[in-house]
Formats: C-alpha cells, structure tokens, sequence
C-alpha cells in the first residue's frame, strides 16, 4: 500500500531549490562509454531480498562497466524512503540514481529536482518503442520529457486461492468477468458458522487508491477531468466505487478497513491465513506468496464498461545535481535494459517494462502458465495512466483517501464521498493557484 | 472495644480486599503482557498462520529458523551494538546537561533566569521535521554525513522536556541545602556536586528511561543520515521487513524480540531505580 509524505515534508520541499543547468551531452563511442570511470550513489528502498537484487545487477553492470562504482544505499523504511531523499536533495548531498514510486515522478520534476532523461535516451539512440507507453507516457515522455525511467511495473490484478474455490466448486474467475458475476464469486467463496458470523471471506479488498482507481476505471470511470486540472464527481466513478464497497457493508462477502484493523493485518496476510479467498494486488503479491501454503491463481479487475488497466510501476531518477551524470545514465540505462529487467523481475516482485522481455515471458515463474502470461499481456496491452499530479499527496493520499474511506467503512455513499472530496480538492487546488 | 469475633469479620474483609487486588493486578498484569506475549508467538509462527482466525495462541509447530533467517538477512548483532553505542552515549550526555541546565534553572539565580527557560521550553513546540533539512545540512558543513556522530552529537546536550523535568526536580529540594554549604565554604560545582546531585538518584534514573528509550526508537533521523550498511541502527534494520507492499510479520517479530531482550535484562536489574524515579516524578511513560 503506498505511502503519504507528510505535510511537512510537502513544505519542506518547497524549500528547495532548483539546482543545475541543461545537460550538455558530449558525443562518445560505446568503447569510451566502457571505459567510463567514476563513482555513483544508488538509493533504493526494500526487504533483504532486493538488496540481493541491487546486488546481482550492480555486479553484471561492472561487468561491462568495470571502472563505474556503485554505492547502494540501502534505505530500509520504504514509508520514509521520499523524506529522505528530499531531505538529502536540499542538503546537497542527493543520490546520482534513486527509486521513485510512480506517484512522486511528476512531483520531482515539478521540484525541479530530477534530470530529464529524454535527451540521454535520444543521444543514445535507445529504442523507446520497446517499452511500454503504460511507464513512460506518466513520466512526461507525451510531453517530451523523461523524469524517470521505469525499472519495473505491474497492473493490478485478483489472486485467487485455487484450493478453496475446488473445495467449494466453484469455477475459477477468468478475465471474461463482469461486475455482477464478480459479486456473485464473492459470496459463493465465503463461508458462515452456525450464528451467521463470518468465517471465511470470499475478498479482502484493498483499501487504497490503486484498487479504488482500477474498480472505477473498468466501469469507464475517472477521476481528475480531461486536462487533469480538477477532481470530478463522476457517476461511473461512484457507481464503480459503491458497488465495490457494498461488497463488504451490504453483501458481507468482503472485509471493509474495519475488519482489517481489528484482524490486525495487511489483506495478503488474510489471504495467506485462508481467511479470504481473494485478495487484489500487484505482480509483487507473486513473491508474498512464494512460502504460500496452497495452490493460487490470478485474473484481471472484473470488466464492466472498459478493459483499461494502468501500470504502477517504479522508476529510476537521476538527481539534478549528481556530479556523474553520465555514468548514472549508463547504470539506468542498464537496469532498465534487457539484461537488468530479466534479473530484477524473476524474483516475482515487478514485471519488465521492456515489451520484448514481458512478451518473451522469460521473467515468469516456475509453475505460472502460457494462460497467466496472456492475462497480463492483455493488460499491458490496454493501459491508462492513472490520475498523476504534482499536488498528489494532497489530492489522493488525504484528501480523497479519507473521504473515501468513510464510503468503504459504510460510513456515507461513494457519491457523497466523491462529492466532498471533489469540492474539497478543488478549493484546495484554487488556494494554491494550480 | 472490638470483640473477638468482630477481628475475624475484619480479617475476612481484609481477606477480601486482597484476594480483589490480586485478581486484579493479574487481568492489569494479563493486558499489559499481551502484546509482548503475542510479539513473542508471532516470532515463532509460519507467516501462513499470523492471521488465522480464531487466532492460535501457540504455533502449531514453531519455527525458530524465523531467528535464524532474520540473523541471515540483516546484519543485527552489529545494528544492535551501533543502536547501544549511540543510546548509551546520547543517554549520559543529556542526563547530564539536562542535570546542570535543570539545577541552574532551579537553583541560580540570575537575570533573564524564567524568560530564558520560557524560551527554551517554547522550543519543544517545533515540529522535528521542521530542524531535518537544517539539521542535516549543518552535518553536511562538518562532514559528519553518514557518520555516528552525526545522531549523536544534535541530541547530546538533551532537550527542554529533560530540564523541564530536572527543573521542576530541584525546585523541589531545599534552598537551605545551598546556604547551608556556601557557608561550609562549597564551590557552585561542589554544591552541585556533592549536595544536590546525590538526591536526585531517582529522577535522573526516570530522564535516563526515557532518553534511552528515545535514542533506541529514533528512526527518521538515522534513517537520514546514515548510509553505511556497518553503521545502521536496529529500528532501520527492522524496517527492512516492511516493505511498500506488505510486512513479513513473523521476521518483524523475531527482530523485535531479539532486540528486546537485552533492553529487558537492563530493566529487570535496575527496575527497582526505575520503579522509584517514575514514582517521585508523577509521570508514566
């Protein structure tokens, strides 16, 4: 689930200032970029696993690169991971190449704080086609920019646990569901005892925007207007979201953010336990699932009214003010080539950004099907960005998570939510003049 | 008089009483284990049955490779070594400062004495996120970036609620102690010293609670300021298994046990100061 910065993170940020002229990108042969010498820092957040994967990439990037050195800087608080970084950026010491969680690109670059991409990508004659619009059109590349580089990215999809629906009888769900037959899954997979109390859920759904976004997109749903400007109340949003909501506070066949704070855990968590039989997330619920005691499957979002399906995804940034540009080019350049996708995404916890790699399925794990590729495939097929702003952590992490968690609780309607987050939003934004 | 069968019908209150005290000192005993209890159980299950319900109270097989995996995939002995130096370092240091800054409040009189303690206690209104930027840009100037000294140094000299409470301390103790030695002949210092010092066992054990126990749990700065895998601090090491995405409850769990532990063998040696200091003070952390 991500994360919010807090506020006084947001103003101590714009504190900063911007650093650095245009880059001037002198002409080099691929042997001299070889022989490029020099020292980068790489900051990254995550568990001891991905260290070992910053690790094995660094170590095939000095393969090819043997006098670039690779500082990894292992920032383990991944909630805390932007306010550290931010805070180093203004002290002057910011890392060459960081991560950055697909919600911060356009915050960095309206900072100011990052290095346009673009410009190293056309210099090298990098071939962008091969990567998926779902990474790059939300990193500014429609607009002629790059403010980062995807490193790896997944839609959302619902794991579904195999064992439980053939105990049950129940047919597994494929991506041919709608939103009627997806309810009627949920309450066919959940389980009562004697009283009528719940023992089984048929989903834990996530509570947060990239499950609340997905719902609304299938039913032809948004949620900022055309030009991304305001926040708009509209009906296929409330629709999408009340029906998903209803799921827990009226048909009882879904945790609501209630049940999970008493349960005391995260919805994977429920879903390993077998206290749900569904649960939503991204490609990394693959690796929370490898010690997974039971047999598990995946599908899309059910489709209503659209297939749309948006990528989130993390990305690579180069400081403004690094003093090795070019070989922190060269160290994203590799992770997010073919060699850095195959090794980072076999661990389970993201897919390639690069289509040859995604199409090639070389990535996929032990045991996952031709049929579980073309599930995905089709998805990557028909991505959407989702609403990215650089007042996001207002926008979408307070303003519209609080009023629409009040829905998710049962508390007021999707459309009462929607409304006062809107009105909420859009003062908010008149106030600061955007 | 009392008669004798009246003593019997006290002593059955009495009994009463006592039998009510013990029961519930055990439920407050129960609720207040719990959750160390549940730390513990959790650090043995498999992470397929954390969330089982209705929850087991004990694992039906525990594993300790949970132990041995959190060994394995951060480096704790050493985190845990790094979080005892800076917390024991830090501790002493602002007992101390916060000891003379609180007796000199308390005991010394000279001009601007409430105004500048008004104002030093007004700093405790600042937001921390406020000082990170400036904070680590004055650590940058020095060249302390990803060095100890850097989460040791901005906190050693202690803070307003530590003089606060050292204050509020000496004001309770005797002026007569101070005229009584200046006319024995003491120094400031050896007031200080040898007089004042020695009585305030009890309050200065409760500062070094909670000092140390703020120095353990600080997170955000270390966070900050140190890169270096060797000079990491146990909260950063256990943050480790709590990703963007999920919690590896089981391995949280053994991590905090085993950083607990010998927190806990402090405190049961010296709990009785403890005991004592929170007492006197009026606060509980």
């Amino acid at each position: 689930m991500r994360k919010k910065l807090t506020a006084g993170i947001c103003s101590m940020a714009m504190l900063m200032t911007t650093i650095g002229t245009v880059t001037v990108i002198a002409g080099e042969s691929a042997e001299d970029k070889k022989n490029m010498s020099g020292e980068i820092t790489f900051s990254f957040w995550g568990i001891p696993e991905e260290v070992a994967v910053q690790e094995a990439i660094t170590e095939e990037f000095n393969k090819e690169y043997p006098n670039i050195k690779v500082n990894l800087d292992h920032v383990s608080g991944a909630a805390d991971f932007n306010t550290t970084i931010l805070t180093r950026i203004s002290g002057g010491t910011a890392p060459d190449v960081f991560y950055m969680g697909e919600v911060m690109v356009p915050i960095y670059a309206d900072k100011g704080v990052v290095e346009d991409l673009l410009p190293y990508a056309e210099q090298d004659s990098l071939d962008l086609s091969d990567y998926w619009d779902g990474v790059l059109s939300p990193a500014g590349y429609h607009d002629g920019h790059l403010w980062a580089f995807a490193k790896d990215c997944t839609p959302y999809m619902i794991y579904y646990n195999k064992d439980m629906f053939d105990e049950a009888g129940v047919a597994y769900p494929d991506s041919s569901w709608d939103f009627e037959k997806f309810k009627e899954t949920c309450i066919a997979m959940t389980q009562t005892d004697d009283n009528g109390k719940v023992t089984r859920y048929g989903i834990a759904p996530e509570n947060g925007w990239p499950a609340w976004f997905n719902i609304a997109y299938k039913n032809g749903g948004k949620i900022l207007d055309e030009e991304g400007k305001r926040m708009v109340v509209d009906p296929n949003t409330a629709e999408a979201l009340q029906f998903y909501f209803d799921l827990a506070n009226v048909e009882h066949c879904a945790t609501n953010p209630d049940d999970m704070t008493s349960m005391g855990g995260g919805e994977i968590d429920a879903f390993k336990s077998g206290l749900a039989s569904m649960v939503i997330g991204g490609r990394f619920m693959t690796y929370f699932l490898k010690d997974f005691d039971g047999n598990y499957g995946f599908t899309t979002f059910p489709i209503e009214k659209s297939e749309v399906a948006p990528l989130n995804f993390v990305a690579l940034g180069m400081a403004k003010d690094s003093n090795n540009k070019e070989a922190a080019w060269e160290f994203i350049k590799f992770y997010c080539g073919k060699t850095g996708q195959e090794i980072n995404s076999a661990t389970g916890m993201g897919m390639p950004v690069m289509k040859s790699v995604t199409e090639s399925g070389v990535w996929m794990l032990e045991g996952e099907t031709q049929e579980q590729l073309d599930v995905i495939l089709k998805q990557f097929n028909n991505t959407k960005d989702h609403p990215f702003h650089p007042e996001w952590m207002k926008l979408m992490d307070d303003i519209f998570a609080r009023n629409m968690t009040e829905a998710a609780r049962g508390k007021t309607t999707a459309l009462e939510a929607l409304e006062n987050a809107a009105e909420e939003a859009n003062a908010y934004l008149e106030e600061v003049g955007r | 008089m009392i008669k004798p069968g009246e003593v019997k019908v006290m002593k059955k209150k009495l009994n009463a009483v006592k039998i009510a005290e013990f029961v519930g000192m055990c439920i407050l005993a129960f609720i207040f284990i719990m959750p160390f209890f549940w730390t513990v159980i959790t650090s043995l299950k498999a992470p397929n049955e954390i969330l089982t319900w209705p929850p087991t109270f004990f694992p039906e097989k525990p594993i300790f490779k949970n132990y041995t995996d959190v060994i394995k995939k951060i480096n704790i002995f050493r985190m845990f070594g790094n979080s005892i130096y800076i917390a024991l370092v830090t501790t002493v240091g602002q007992v101390f400062f916060c000891s003379l800054a609180g007796y000199a409040f308390a005991k010394l009189d000279f001009r601007g004495r409430e105004l500048l303690f008004k104002i030093y206690l007004s700093t405790m209104m600042v937001p921390g996120m406020i000082l990170l930027i400036p904070r680590y840009v004055i650590m940058r100037e020095l060249g302390w970036v990803d060095k100890h000294v850097s989460v040791i140094l901005p906190f050693i000299f202690g803070n307003a609620f530590g003089v606060f409470l050292m204050r509020q301390f000496y004001m309770t103790l005797p002026g007569q102690l101070k005229e009584a030695a200046i006319i024995d002949g003491a120094s400031q210092p050896q007031i200080f010293i040898r007089v004042y010092m020695p009585l305030t066992k009890a309050i200065v054990s409760t500062l070094f609670v909670f000092s140390f126990m703020g120095s353990w749990n600080d997170f955000l700065w270390p966070l900050i300021t140190l890169q270096s895998a060797k000079l990491k601090t146990l909260p950063i090491g256990l943050a480790s298994f709590q990703s963007l995405y999920g919690v590896q409850y089981n391995l949280l769990m053994a991590g905090a046990v085993l950083s607990v532990l010998p927190v806990m063998l402090a405190f049961l040696l010296a709990q009785k100061q403890f005991i004592e200091g929170i007492a006197l003070s009026g606060v509980k952390g």
